[in-house]
């Protein structure tokens, strides 16, 4: 299955993974591509630094990184997260007469923090539908 | 009125009983705690037994989530709702499910009260089953009344 809206992630090591693409194409009967990455992480070694989400029209969404570089002082100063998770969910509604409702799919992108988790939420039937979580632990 | 099911059916999108071809299996909530140890029961043709007897080809419903590659699945949950609001429970119906193995009923009435489905590693095709009784609080015909099932998957 193809998402229009896919993980762009950021490592340890410098290098930057796409989903959907190189190693990282979804293919049936394959592992998906984050458990992919997930298997990646876990035998290098590596993590991820950033997180962002994507479209093939170019629009972006983007959490907080941990990497040390930012532009702004804003994000300098802000405290970091300390870890990211992609994740979609999905819904889907049963009427008495039969009827099902159409699936709500979101693709999500998660930062860790120690105290909570911040979330961006992207509608895969239409991206202008974005929704930013917060939830405390 | 303050009766749970005796049968169930399946409807199609003009009104016609589809049941002939598609017979879902009927279970009735008999009680919430009178089984052994605490256990809830329930009648899907045998007569009152533990919830937790209740095999999957004897369950009311079963959902099925399925992915071209292989994926985790978590935070899958099952409740009906009023057809529009899925945090609002119908109204005036009791609502009682449970997933295939669990030991009580879930008054799973609106998003905030569901029945939690197992987690599933990783694989292209998953199944769960589920046993729901329905009982009107009052008299008159009860259409405000949906399901809905939302899962993660990564």
């Amino acid at each position: 299955m193809r998402h229009n809206v896919r993980f762009k992630v950021s490592l340890s090591t410098g290098d930057t993974i796409f989903e959907g693409k190189g190693d990282y194409q979804d293919i049936d009967g394959q592992p998906s591509p984050w458990q992919r990455l997930l298997y990646h992480l876990e035998k290098t070694g590596a993590t991820i630094t950033s997180l962002s989400l994507y479209t093939d029209q170019g629009q972006t969404w983007n959490l907080p990184s941990a990497g040390k570089r930012p532009k702004f002082r804003a994000f300098d100063a802000a405290e970091k997260p300390v870890g990211y998770e992609c994740f979609r969910c999905v819904g889907r509604g049963y009427h008495q007469d039969g009827t099902t409702t159409k699936s709500d799919l979101f693709t999500v992108a998660r930062a860790e923090y120690p105290d909570g988790t911040m979330e961006i939420w992207v509608d895969e039937a239409d991206t202008r539908n974005c929704w930013t979580l917060f939830l405390k632990k | 009125m303050n009766e749970y099911n005796d049968s169930t059916h399946v409807e199609s999108s003009v009104g016609a009983n589809d049941s002939s071809g598609n017979t879902p299996n009927n279970v009735k909530f008999i009680s919430q705690s009178g089984g052994t140890g605490g256990d809830s029961q329930a009648d899907w043709g045998d007569g009152t037994e533990d919830l937790d007897a209740i095999t999957t080809a004897e369950a009311t419903i079963k959902l099925n989530f399925s992915h071209g590659s292989a994926v985790v699945v978590s935070d899958w949950v099952f409740y009906a709702y009023d057809g529009t609001t899925p945090a609002t429970a119908p109204v005036d119906v009791d609502v009682r499910a449970a997933e295939v193995g669990e030991a009580n009923w879930t008054q799973a009435e609106g998003s905030g009260s569901p029945v939690e489905l197992a987690d599933g590693t990783s694989d292209t095709s998953f199944d769960r089953y589920i046993a729901v009784s329905l009982s009107p609080l009052s008299v008159g015909l009860k259409d405000d009344v949906a399901f809905r099932t939302e899962l993660v998957y990564s």
